[in-house]
C-alpha cells in the first residue's frame, strides 16, 4: 500500500496494461492455435523420443540456428500430452501479460502527464501492425513475443539499481533468447544500449558477460557449426510495389545481394516508424495508385507520422545532450528507440517481415512515451497546440489498438476454417500413417474447430472494416 | 493566455487520457467474461449445418458434425443468409454447392453427406 501511495501513476499504468492484456488474452483463448507453422512442430515433438534428442537434433540446421525453439515446444507437448492446446494458450496468454506489464513497469510514469503518455504508448504495442501477428498467432509458441518480453525484462533490469544478480541474469537471458530465434540477439543489444545511455542496472560486469555470450554465439554458429545466415531463396519479401518470390529474388540479386539487403534494412526501419512500407512493399502507395484508399489506412499512416515526427523533432536535442553527458531518462528512452529500431532492422537484412521488427517497435513505443510526456507537460503549461497533438495521438493510436480486438476475431475465423479444411492424409501422409501423430492431429483439429468462432457475417464487419483493418 | 484557452487546454489534456482508458475498460470487461457490444464483437454462433455451409463456415460445419448433427438432412436457412431464389430448406451439400464453396463440398462428402440428385449433378466432375 505504501508503494501504491508513493507511485500511484506507475501502478495506474501497470493496471491499464494488465486490463489490456486481459482483454487480448480473452480473444487469444477463444482463438484456435495457428495451423500453418504450428502443427508441424507439434507433430515433430510427438515423434521425437525426448527433450534432449529434440535439442541435439535442432543443433544442426540450414540457415537457422534455433535449438531451444523446438525444445521448448517438445517440453510443453510432453508436459501436457492430453491437451497441448490449453498449455500453448496458457503460454501465449502469459507472454502477453508479461509483455504489457513489463512495458508499463519499464516506463514507470511519475506524473499525470507521464501517465497520459504511458497510456497512449501502451496503445502502440496493442495496435502497431508489427505486433499483430504476435497476438494472433502461436506457432505454437510465439517466439517473437517471447523475445519482446525478455528484451523488456532486460530493459527493466537495466533501468533499476545495480545488483550482482542482474549481472548474472542478463547473459543467461541473452543466451536463452539467442538460442531460441535470431531476434534473441537483440536482448544483448538492448542490455549494451541501456548501459551506453546511462542505465547501469546491469553493470559493466553484466555487459561484459553479454558481450562474451554474443561472441560465443557468433563463434559457435559461424565457425564451429558453419551455419550461415539464410540465403536469398529462403522467403518471399516486398520490393517497392510488388512482392518477390524466392526464385525471383535469386534471379535479380544472386550476383550482388547488397542492394537487396540495403533495401530490406531501410524499408524495415521506415515501416516501423511510418507504417509504410509494410513487409517491404509500399502497400499504401499501391492503394493510392489504384484509387482504393480506405479510412483505416489513413488512420494508420497518420498515427505513425504524428508520433514519429514528434520523436524526430526531439532527437537532435537528445543527441546533443548525450554528447554533453547531460541526458535525462526521456532522452534515454528516445535514443534507445531509434538505436534498437536500427539494430532490429539491420538484423532483418535477409527479408522484411513485420513481426521481426516487434522488438524495435516495443522500444519505439518507449520513445513515444518520452516524447508524449514532454508534450503533455507543455500542454499542462497551457500550450494548446501540444494538447491537440496529444489528443490526436491518443485517438488515432487507440483506434488502432481497438482494431486489434476485431482483427483477432477475423483471424480466429480464418484459422478455424484452415483447421476444418486441412487434410493430414493429403498434406503430411507420414504423420497420417503414424498412429500417435494421427490421433494427436484429430484431437487438435476437434479442439480448434469447436471454439465457437463467429462468422464475419455476424460481426458487423462491413461497418467495422471501413475504419479498422479487419480484412 | 486567456482563462478560456486555459480551460480548453485542461479539457484537452483529460481528453487525451480518455480513449486508452475507455479501451482498457472494454478489455477488462471482455477479460472478465462480460463482452461489451456482443452484437458486434464475438457473438455466439447459432447457425445450423446448412446455414454454416451456405456461409462457407467449414469450422462450424465440422464442429456440428462432430457433435452428432446430421449432415445430409434438409434444414431451414434463415432469410439474410440465403440469397434470393434459394429455397428455404436446403441440405448442407446443396447450400455449399449453390455458393461454390468447393472445399466445403469436399469436407461434407468426407463427413458422409449424400448428394441429392440435383446436387450430384453439380458436384460431379
Amino acid at each position: 500500500m505504501k508503494s501504491l501511495r508513493a507511485r500511484p501513476w506507475a501502478w495506474g499504468a501497470a493496471a491499464l496494461a494488465a486490463a489490456l492484456a486481459l482483454g487480448l488474452s480473452w480473444c487469444i483463448a477463444q482463438s484456435p492455435l495457428t495451423l500453418y507453422d504450428g502443427l508441424g512442430p507439434i507433430l515433430d515433438s510427438r515423434r521425437s523420443p525426448s527433450v534432449e534428442s529434440t535439442f541435439y537434433g535442432a543443433l544442426h540446421s540450414d540457415g537457422y540456428w534455433r535449438p531451444l525453439r523446438l525444445t521448448q515446444i517438445k517440453a510443453v507437448v510432453d508436459a501436457a500430452p492430453g491437451d497441448p492446446v490449453a498449455a500453448f494458450k496458457a503460454i501465449h496468454v502469459g507472454l502477453v501479460f508479461a509483455t504489457f506489464v513489463l512495458f508499463a513497469v519499464w516506463l514507470r510514469p511519475a506524473s499525470r502527464a507521464e501517465f497520459t503518455a504511458a497510456a497512449i504508448a501502451l496503445m502502440i504495442p496493442a495496435g502497431h501492425h508489427a505486433f499483430f501477428v504476435l497476438l494472433s498467432e502461436a506457432y505454437p509458441i510465439n517466439h517473437f513475443l517471447e523475445i519482446v518480453a525478455l528484451t523488456l525484462a532486460a530493459a527493466v533490469l537495466a533501468r533499476g539499481a545495480p545488483r550482482w544478480w542482474k549481472d548474472a541474469l542478463a547473459p543467461l537471458v541473452v543466451a536463452i533468447g539467442a538460442l531460441t530465434i535470431e531476434s534473441g540477439l537483440l536482448i544483448g543489444v538492448a542490455v549494451i544500449a541501456c548501459w551506453m545511455v546511462g542505465w547501469r542496472g546491469v553493470s559493466w560486469r553484466g555487459v561484459a558477460g553479454v558481450l562474451a555470450v554474443l561472441a560465443g554465439y557468433v563463434w559457435i554458429r559461424l565457425i564451429v557449426l558453419e551455419i550461415p545466415a539464410p540465403g536469398l531463396d529462403e522467403r518471399a519479401t516486398g520490393w517497392w510495389l510488388a512482392r518477390l518470390e524466392p526464385d525471383e529474388i535469386v534471379r535479380r540479386f544472386g550476383d550482388n545481394p547488397l542492394p537487396f539487403y540495403a533495401y530490406n534494412v531501410v524499408t524495415g526501419f521506415a515501416g516501423a516508424l511510418f507504417s509504410e512500407p509494410r513487409s517491404g512493399a509500399f502497400w499504401f502507395v499501391g492503394r493510392v495508385v489504384r484509387d482504393d484508399v480506405r479510412p483505416w489506412m489513413l488512420i494508420q499512416i497518420a498515427s505513425s507520422i504524428l508520433v514519429t515526427a514528434a520523436m524526430l523533432a526531439a532527437l537532435v536535442p537528445a543527441v546533443t545532450r548525450w554528447r554533453r553527458r547531460t541526458l535525462d531518462d526521456r532522452d534515454r528512452f528516445l535514443l534507445l528507440a531509434f538505436g534498437m529500431l536500427a539494430a532490429n532492422a539491420a538484423l532483418g537484412f535477409g527479408y522484411v517481415k513485420d513481426e521481426v521488427l516487434s522488438v524495435g517497435v516495443a522500444f519505439y513505443a518507449g520513445g513515444a512515451f518520452a516524447v508524449l510526456a514532454r508534450v503533455g507537460e507543455r500542454a499542462a503549461n497551457r500550450a494548446a497546440g501540444a494538447a491537440v497533438l496529444l489528443v490526436c495521438a491518443s485517438v488515432l493510436w487507440t483506434t488502432r489498438a481497438a482494431d486489434t480486438f476485431f482483427s483477432l476475431q477475423r483471424s480466429a475465423y480464418n484459422v478455424a476454417n484452415d483447421w476444418a479444411a486441412y487434410s493430414l492424409a493429403r498434406e503430411l501422409p507420414r504423420d497420417w500413417g503414424y498412429e500417435p501423430t494421427r490421433r494427436l492431429f484429430l484431437e487438435l483439429q476437434h479442439r480448434n474447430v469447436s471454439r465457437g468462432v463467429p462468422h464475419p457475417e455476424f460481426t458487423k464487419q462491413p461497418y467495422v472494416g471501413r475504419y479498422l483493418e479487419v480484412d | 493566455m486567456s482563462a478560456g484557452t486555459s480551460k480548453l487546454t485542461d479539457v484537452l489534456l483529460r481528453a487525451a487520457a480518455a480513449p486508452p482508458l475507455a479501451l482498457a475498460a472494454f478489455a477488462l470487461l471482455l477479460g472478465l467474461g462480460v463482452p461489451p457490444l456482443p452484437e458486434w464483437f464475438w457473438p455466439t454462433p447459432n447457425t445450423n449445418v446448412a446455414e454454416a455451409a451456405a456461409l462457407g463456415d467449414a469450422a462450424r460445419v465440422l464442429a456440428l458434425a462432430s457433435d452428432g448433427m446430421p449432415v445430409d438432412t434438409a434444414l431451414p436457412v434463415r432469410e439474410g443468409i440465403r440469397s434470393s431464389g434459394e429455397p428455404a430448406m436446403m441440405t448442407p451439400l446443396e447450400a455449399a454447392t449453390s455458393r461454390g464453396h468447393d472445399e466445403l463440398v469436399q469436407l461434407l462428402l468426407e463427413l458422409g453427406a449424400g448428394p441429392s440428385a440435383e446436387a450430384a449433378i453439380t458436384v460431379a466432375p
